[in-house]
C-alpha cells in the first residue's frame, strides 16, 4: 500500500513539474520568451507589425576589454535616447568562450540581433546556413564610405556581405625605438626578410640578452610563414579551387627561413617564448627586443615603460612576386538573419557605423575605422593614434592580397603550427616538414 | 633520529612555500603595475602607496553599469539553492540505492554511474536546446533544477558509499521502534551522514561557484553575470590592454567565500566514518 502511495506521489510531482514549466507564461525578463510572445501576437494580428509605438528590444553582443565596453555602452545609451521606442540590451564579455557561445546560440536559434563576429569564423558559421543577413540585399545600412574591393575581399562569404567591417588592419611591424637607439641601428626603413636574419644574428651575437624579433610560436604562421609565402608567390595559401597556392620549393624555402630565425638567435628560443603571449614576454617588456610583426590594432598591448613604439612596414622579398601587405577587417558587426526585428537591427547597425556621434564615441576601440568618413572625422578631431593610421596607409598604398576561405580555416593553421613547432625545436628539416604539410593539406582539402 | 625529523620539516616547509607562492603573489599583485606583474616574480610591490587600493576600487566597478557587488549577489543566488538541493536530492536517491531492493536496481545503478563518465561537452548542446524550449535561458534554473533532481551522479555515488558503511542494525532498530522508512532517512541516516553532506556541499559549492563555461552559455544579461564571468569579462586577448591588477584584486575577493566555507567545514571533512550509536 505504502509503495502505491509513494509511486502516486512521485508521479504527481514529476507531472506537476513539467506542467509547471509549460504553464509558466513568459516573463519580461527573458528575451527568448518575449520573442515567443511576439510571434504569438503577430500571428493573431498581422496589422500590429507596422505599429511604431511598440517598444522593441534588440540584443547586441560583443567581446572586448574595458575601454571597448565603456565606449560601446555609451553609444548604445545615446541611441536609446535618440530612439525612445528602441531598447538595446548590451551583452558583453571577454574573448574567452565568446566563439563557443556564439556558435551555441546560432545553433539554438537564440543569437543576439546584432553581434560582433571575427572574420576567420565565417567559414565555420556560414556552413550552418544563411545565419547572417546579406547586406547586399538591403538598403538600410549605408556602405558608400567603405572601399568596395575591401568589402568584397574581406567581409564576404560566398558572395554575401555578411557584416560591416569595424576596423582595418594592415600587417605591420611594431618597433621599439629605444632598443635601436641604444644599439645605434637604423630601423625606420624598408627591411627585407634576409636583412632581418643578418642584422638579427649580429645583434644577438654582440648582446646575448637581446633579440631582434619577438614572435610567439603561435604567431609564426600568421606573421612570418603566411606573409613570406604571399610575397614569394603572390597567391594566397589555398586558392579558391582548393588547390595550394605554392610549390614545394616555396614551402621549403619558407621553412628554412623559419628554422634559421631560431638557429641564428634572431628570435628567442622557442622554449622561452612558449611561456608567454607575445605582448607579455618579459624580454619585450624590459625593452630587449626590437621588432614585432603584428596587426596595428594590438599596438596598445605592446606599450610599456621601457618601450617607445613606432610602426614600420612589413619586410619584403628581394625577388618576390609582390610587396603586398596582408590586410583584414579587425572584426565584423553582423545582423542575425533570424532576428524578429531585422529592420530595426539594420538601422541600429547603420547608426553605429556611420553616424557622426557614434563615430566620435567609439573612436578606435575596434581598430582604425574601416569607413573613410569615420577615419577623416577622427583624424580631424585628433582622436586616432597616428601610428595606427600610418600602418593602415602603408597597407592601402600597396595592392593587398586577401585571406579568405580555407586559408583561414583552423585546421590549416593547426597543420602548419605543428610543422613550425618541430622546426623551431630543430626536430625536423625544412624538406621533411614541407612534404608532411603538403601531404596533410591535400588530405584535408580533398 | 632528530636530524631526520628536522630534514623532513625543512623539506615540507620548502614544499609548502612553493605551493602557496602563487597565492601570495595574487595577494600582492593588485598593488603592482602591469609592467611589474609581468616581469618580476618578487612578492612585494615596489611601493604600496603608488597605486594604493585603486585596483580594488576600479576592479569593483567593473565595465559598464554593473559592479562586482551584483556579481557576488548573483553567484550566491545561483550557488546556495544549487548546493542545498544537491545535498538533499543526492542523499535521498543514494538512500534508495543503498537500502532498498527494487526491480532493475543493478541496471539503473550502472546507468547512474556511467553518467559520471559522460564528458560535459557532449551534453551541452542538447541540454541547451532543452532549457531553451523550457524558456530557462538567462535564468539560474539550468543550474538549480538539475540539482533538485540529483543530476550529478558523483554525489549520489559519494552518498551511496557512505550509507553502505552505516550499520543496517540502526535502521532495523528504528523500524522496530515504529519509524517508517522516510523517518529512518531523516532521523537516523542524515544525522549520521554529516561528513558526507559536508563534503558534497563543499564540492558542489566550489564547482558551481567556479563554473565558467556553463554560466557563459546560459546567462546573457550582464546584470545576471556571476563572479566567474565578471572576472573574465574584461580580458580581451584580441587587442587592448588588460588591467591585470584589477583582475587580481577581484580574484582575491572571489576566493574568499570558498576558502571560508572550506575552513568552516574542515572538521567534518576529515572526520572518519563514525559508528556512534553502536555500543557494545
Amino acid at each position: 500500500m505504502n509503495k502505491v502511495i509513494a509511486l502516486l506521489l512521485t508521479m504527481t510531482l514529476v507531472i506537476g513539474v513539467f506542467a509547471g514549466c509549460q504553464s509558466e507564461k513568459p516573463t519580461d525578463t527573458n528575451s527568448n520568451d518575449t520573442k515567443v510572445e511576439e510571434k504569438e501576437t503577430t500571428k493573431e494580428d498581422p496589422k500590429e507589425e507596422t505599429k511604431e509605438e511598440e517598444a522593441i528590444t534588440l540584443r547586441y553582443m560583443w567581446w572586448g576589454g574595458d575601454s571597448r565596453h565603456e565606449a560601446t555602452i555609451e553609444a548604445v545609451k545615446k541611441y536609446e535616447e535618440l530612439n525612445p521606442n528602441i531598447n538595446i540590451k548590451p551583452e558583453y564579455m571577454g574573448y574567452s568562450g565568446y566563439y563557443e557561445k556564439l556558435v551555441t546560440q546560432l545553433a539554438g536559434g537564440t543569437a543576439a540581433d546584432v553581434m560582433q563576429v571575427n572574420v576567420p569564423w565565417l567559414i565555420d558559421i556560414m556552413r550552418g546556413g544563411d545565419l547572417l543577413v546579406d547586406l547586399h540585399n538591403q538598403d538600410v545600412v549605408d556602405l558608400q564610405h567603405y572601399d568596395n574591393t575591401f568589402l568584397s575581399e574581406f567581409c564576404e562569404y560566398d558572395g554575401q556581405l555578411v557584416g560591416v567591417p569595424n576596423g582595418l588592419n594592415a600587417m605591420c611591424m611594431i618597433a621599439n625605438k629605444s632598443f635601436f637607439e641604444e644599439l645605434g641601428v637604423e630601423y625606420d626603413r624598408k627591411w627585407t626578410w634576409d636583412e632581418l636574419l643578418t642584422v638579427g644574428e649580429q645583434i644577438h651575437k654582440e648582446n646575448t640578452d637581446k633579440y631582434l624579433l619577438n614572435q610567439e610560436i603561435n604567431q609564426m604562421f600568421q606573421f612570418v610563414v603566411k606573409a613570406y609565402i604571399y610575397q614569394l608567390t603572390g597567391n594566397e595559401l589555398i586558392l579558391d579551387d582548393k588547390s595550394l597556392g605554392f610549390t614545394e620549393e616555396d614551402l621549403i624555402k619558407t621553412f628554412d627561413y623559419v628554422q634559421q630565425l631560431y638557429a641564428k638567435g634572431v628570435i628567442q628560443p622557442a622554449n622561452e617564448t612558449i611561456l608567454y603571449v607575445a605582448n607579455e614576454n618579459p624580454t619585450w617588456i624590459d625593452g630587449n627586443i626590437g621588432l614585432q610583426v603584428e596587426w596595428p590594432a594590438t599596438l596598445y598591448r605592446y606599450m610599456y615603460d621601457n618601450t617607445d613604439l613606432d610602426i614600420i612596414s612589413l619586410p619584403v622579398q628581394e625577388d618576390g612576386q609582390t610587396e603586398a601587405v596582408v590586410m583584414k577587417a579587425t572584426m565584423l558587426t553582423s545582423v542575425n538573419n533570424n532576428s524578429e526585428h531585422k529592420n530595426e537591427a539594420l538601422e541600429f547597425l547603420n547608426w553605429l557605423m556611420n553616424d557622426q556621434e557614434s563615430i566620435q564615441i567609439l573612436k578606435d576601440v575596434r581598430g582604425v575605422p574601416a569607413s573613410s568618413n569615420a577615419q577623416q572625422l577622427l583624424v580631424e578631431s585628433d582622436m586616432l593614434n597616428p601610428l595606427m593610421v600610418k600602418a593602415i596607409d602603408n597597407g592601402l598604398a600597396n595592392p593587398f592580397t586577401s585571406e579568405s576561405g580555407f586559408t583561414n580555416s583552423s585546421d590549416v593553421k593547426t597543420i602548419f603550427n605543428e610543422a613550425i613547432e618541430l622546426l623551431a625545436y630543430n626536430e625536423t628539416t625544412p624538406e621533411e616538414a614541407a612534404k608532411e604539410v603538403i601531404l596533410r593539406l591535400n588530405e584535408y582539402l580533398n | 633520529m632528530k636530524s631526520k625529523r628536522v630534514l623532513t620539516y625543512l623539506f615540507l616547509i620548502a614544499l609548502g612555500i612553493i605551493m602557496v607562492y602563487p597565492l601570495l603573489f595574487m595577494f600582492f599583485a593588485p598593488f603592482k603595475s602591469n609592467d611589474e606583474i609581468l616581469t618580476s616574480i618578487s612578492l612585494l610591490p615596489e611601493s604600496f602607496s603608488e597605486l594604493g587600493l585603486s585596483a580594488y576600487i576600479n576592479g569593483w566597478k567593473a565595465a559598464g553599469d554593473e559592479t562586482f557587488g551584483v556579481f557576488f549577489k548573483n553567484s550566491f543566488m545561483m550557488v546556495v539553492p544549487t548546493v542545498i538541493f544537491t545535498v538533499l536530492s543526492s542523499s535521498l536517491v543514494a538512500y534508495g540505492f543503498a537500502r532498498f531492493k527494487f526491480p532493475f536496481k543493478r541496471i539503473l545503478f550502472t546507468l547512474m554511474i556511467s553518467a559520471i563518465m559522460l564528458p560535459k561537452t557532449v551534453i551541452i548542446i542538447p541540454s541547451y536546446l532543452l532549457f531553451k524550449d523550457f524558456g530557462w535561458l538567462d535564468t539560474y534554473l539550468p543550474f538549480i533544477v538539475p540539482a533538485l533532481f540529483a543530476c550529478n551522479s558523483y554525489f549520489i555515488f559519494l552518498f551511496v558509499q557512505f550509507f553502505r558503511g552505516l550499520p543496517k542494525e540502526l535502521d532495523e532498530a528504528a523500524i522496530i521502534d515504529g519509524c517508517n522508512v522516510f523517518r529512518v532517512y531523516t532521523k537516523i541516516i542524515l544525522p549520521l551522514s554529516k561528513p558526507a553532506m559536508m563534503s558534497a556541499g563543499i564540492f558542489s559549492f566550489i564547482w558551481t561557484y567556479n563554473d565558467f563555461f556553463n554560466s557563459l552559455i546560459y546567462l546573457n544579461s550582464v546584470s545576471k553575470y556571476t563572479v566567474s564571468l565578471g572576472l573574465k569579462m574584461s580580458i580581451d586577448t584580441q587587442g587592448g590592454t588588460i588591467a591585470w591588477n584589477e583582475i587580481m584584486a577581484m580574484s582575491v575577493l572571489a576566493i574568499i567565500p570558498p576558502t571560508m566555507i572550506f575552513f568552516l567545514a574542515q572538521k567534518y571533512f576529515v572526520e572518519g566514518i563514525s559508528t556512534s550509536g553502536l555500543k557494545g
